[in-house]
């Protein structure tokens, strides 16, 4: 018999019975997933690790170092004298910036004539989640021109200029910059309770840049990361310029993810050691089911062999029987896996990771089981003794 | 066609050893239809068996079309029973759970066709026998006269050189049995094929050219008993 021929005549056997097909199943499901779960998070934790450890689109590594501020007030940790002074002394830091995710920042504006402290946002993007009441907004343009613009809200036009339309044209000056106020907005949004809403660019435009509380390094290939920041890290505390008014820190993800990882790979041995008895008991069960479905069809087995099976065909039929049933239960399982991998990571610092090697690994030990304990079954209805079958 | 040469049989049973058939030497050539009679136990089931590749335990030499089957392995004789012989039971012997089309589909697919390609064939025999436009009903939805029906149309679908058919009518009233008849003898006729035919009944057995008498294993009579049409 043609071999897809024989795969249909399987798959019709095995659904003449579905509810003992699914019972059968059931423990290579939960085996199977089981291993999958633990596998997809101990990948998703791997390549989280190696995110951490953070290879650039070029195949650099880079990583951060923070500095926090003993008083409020104090000046930003990391000045251009300090990135020079790194770039100097570590010859594996191929590139050093400060990061400026500062987008709310509180300093002196000249406003009228009168000088106070004043809450500011800085816009990246154009920004069009407010109300405009007067004016026109901050354009693409304007940013990347670096048009010294600028927004002012009600609350403030109003105190400052008695009205919206008053405030509209008028100039403030921040940090040695004076902007030109070209519209007026309400908003209830936290990021726009400020006084003003600013360019990024321009506000930073003087050299200012250097200036911040955290700095990206990136190595050149093939340095130990996490070791030449903990050096960068013992040298700024001793000559970082503001090493006296905070203290710089370098938060090591990627070996904090390795003890997770290690504690994962642990939990791998673990759980697959319990899914390998849960699956050889569930081949128990499908060699049981195979070996009563085989009892129970001497019949159709004698008169499949009367018209003219070979023994081998018939053993083949079987066989795909137990490996068609316990694939399905592979696949099934593999499926739950996937889903309880993605469900328990949502709780998790880092998203599983389904491989198609995993998908492989479902497939063919669900497979091998299959092979395993259909064997003997299959064997025993080839075997059987058409003459006595059929008297 | 066939012939069995000192062909005998034992079985094994309880540490005894039981001789069931002695010393059979039987010729049958293509074309013939022949009625087997004996009391139950004579070892009629055993010998047509043996003619039809079912049982390959037996001493003696059997020649087929002068092939020396006796000397065939197990796959052999699966192959030989797929392409030559069609067999009929009197309990019919159909699977419960297939349709009667993939019932008669058995014999066709294990020669290696696809299910697609043979529905043509499975009308035609369907037809053959009496039976159109059954394709998809079960074997327990049927008569015993229309069960045998069926096992006829799935022996006759490879147009096999022979037939076997083991007490055909036992489980059919007299009928439905002559019904049944008239459906071999027209096979024999129409298409020249062998059939051999094990039967208790004297009318059944008067359908058939030559009657062979079987008692404890031995032939006691073989006689042309009619004329061919
Ligand atoms: N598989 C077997 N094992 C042991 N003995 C067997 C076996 N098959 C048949 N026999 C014995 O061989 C003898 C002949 O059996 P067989 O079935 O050929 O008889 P038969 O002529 O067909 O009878 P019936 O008319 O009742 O069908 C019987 O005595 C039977 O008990
Ligand atoms: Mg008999």
């Amino acid at each position: 018999m043609q071999f897809w021929e024989l795969f249909k005549t399987s798959w019709l056997s095995l659904r003449t019975n579905p509810r003992r097909s699914l019972l059968t199943i059931f423990g290579i499901v939960v085996g199977i997933a089981a291993v999958i779960t633990i596998i997809s998070l101990g990948n998703g934790v791997k390549k989280k690790m190696l995110s951490e450890l953070q290879a650039t689109s070029t195949g650099k590594q880079t990583t951060e170092i923070d500095y926090y501020s003993n008083n409020s007030t104090a000046a930003m940790g990391f000045n251009h004298q300090d990135l020079e002074k790194i770039k100097g002394k570590f010859s594996k830091v191929a590139n050093i910036k400060v990061n400026n995710p500062v987008h709310r920042v509180t300093t002196t504006a000249l406003v009228g004539n009168q000088a106070a402290n004043t809450r500011i946002t800085l816009l990246k993007k154009p920004a069009a989640d407010f109300k405009l009441l007067a004016g026109r907004k901050i354009t693409a343009d304007d940013l990347a021109v670096a048009n010294p613009v600028a927004l002012i809200s009600e609350k403030t036009a109003k105190k400052q200029y008695g009205s919206s339309s008053n405030a509209l044209g008028t100039a403030v000056e921040i940090k040695h910059i004076s902007y030109r106020v070209v519209g007026v907005y309400r908003s209830n949004k936290s990021r726009y309770k400020v006084s003003f809403l600013l360019p990024k660019r321009v506000f930073y435009q003087q050299n200012t840049l250097d200036n911040g509380n955290t700095i990206k390094m990136t190595f050149n290939h093939g340095a130990n990361v996490s070791q030449e920041s903990k050096q960068v890290v013992k040298y700024l505390k001793k000559h970082g310029s503001q090493h006296k008014q905070g203290s710089y820190e370098y938060f090591d993800i990627g070996s904090m993810l390795k003890s997770v990882a290690k504690v994962i790979d642990a939990l791998t041995v673990f759980i697959s050691a319990i899914a390998g008895i849960s699956l050889f008991i569930a081949g128990i069960g499908v060699m049981n089911m195979m070996y009563t479905s085989v009892a129970e069809r001497t019949q159709e087995i004698g008169i499949r062999l009367a018209v003219g099976a070979q023994p081998r065909t018939i053993m083949l039929q079987f066989l795909l029987e137990a490996v068609m049933l316990t694939v399905t239960g592979g696949l099934l399982g593999f499926l739950l896996g996937v889903g309880l991998a993605k469900g328990i990571s949502l709780a998790l610092p880092f998203k599983a990771v389904v491989t198609f090697s995993s998908f492989l690994l479902a497939f063919g030990v669900s497979a091998l089981v299959g092979i395993l304990f259909g064997l003997l079954p299959a064997k025993q209805a080839a075997n059987k003794n058409l003459i006595d079958i059929l008297r | 066609m066939i012939k069995l040469e000192n062909i005998n049989k034992y079985y094994q049973q309880g540490g005894n050893q039981y001789h069931i058939l002695k010393d059979i030497n039987l010729t049958i050539g293509q074309g013939e239809f022949v009625s087997i009679m004996g009391q139950s136990g004579a070892g009629k089931s055993t010998l047509i068996n043996i003619i039809g590749f079912l049982d390959d335990q037996f001493e003696g030499s059997y020649y087929y079309l002068n092939q020396p089957i006796h000397d065939y392995t197990r796959r052999d004789f699966s192959k030989l029973r797929n392409q030559n012989v069609g067999f009929v039971f009197q309990n019919f012997k159909l699977i419960k759970n297939l349709t009667i089309a993939e019932n008669i589909a058995l014999p066709l697919l294990y020669a290696g066709q696809k299910r697609k390609l043979i529905k043509k064939q499975i009308v035609q025999a369907l037809t053959a026998v009496g039976l159109p436009a059954s394709e998809h009903k079960k074997p327990t939805n049927l008569s015993g006269g229309q069960q045998q029906r069926v096992s006829i149309a799935r022996a006759i679908i490879t147009q096999p050189k022979f037939l076997i058919a083991d007490e055909p009518t036992g489980a059919l009233d007299s009928q439905t049995s002559k019904e049944i008849m008239a459906l071999f003898k027209r096979l024999n006729q129409q298409n020249n094929t062998t059939i051999i035919m094990v039967t208790h009944d004297r009318k059944v057995a008067a359908q058939g050219e030559r009657l062979i008498q079987i008692l404890d294993g031995k032939i006691i009579s073989d006689e042309k008993i009619g004329v061919k049409a």
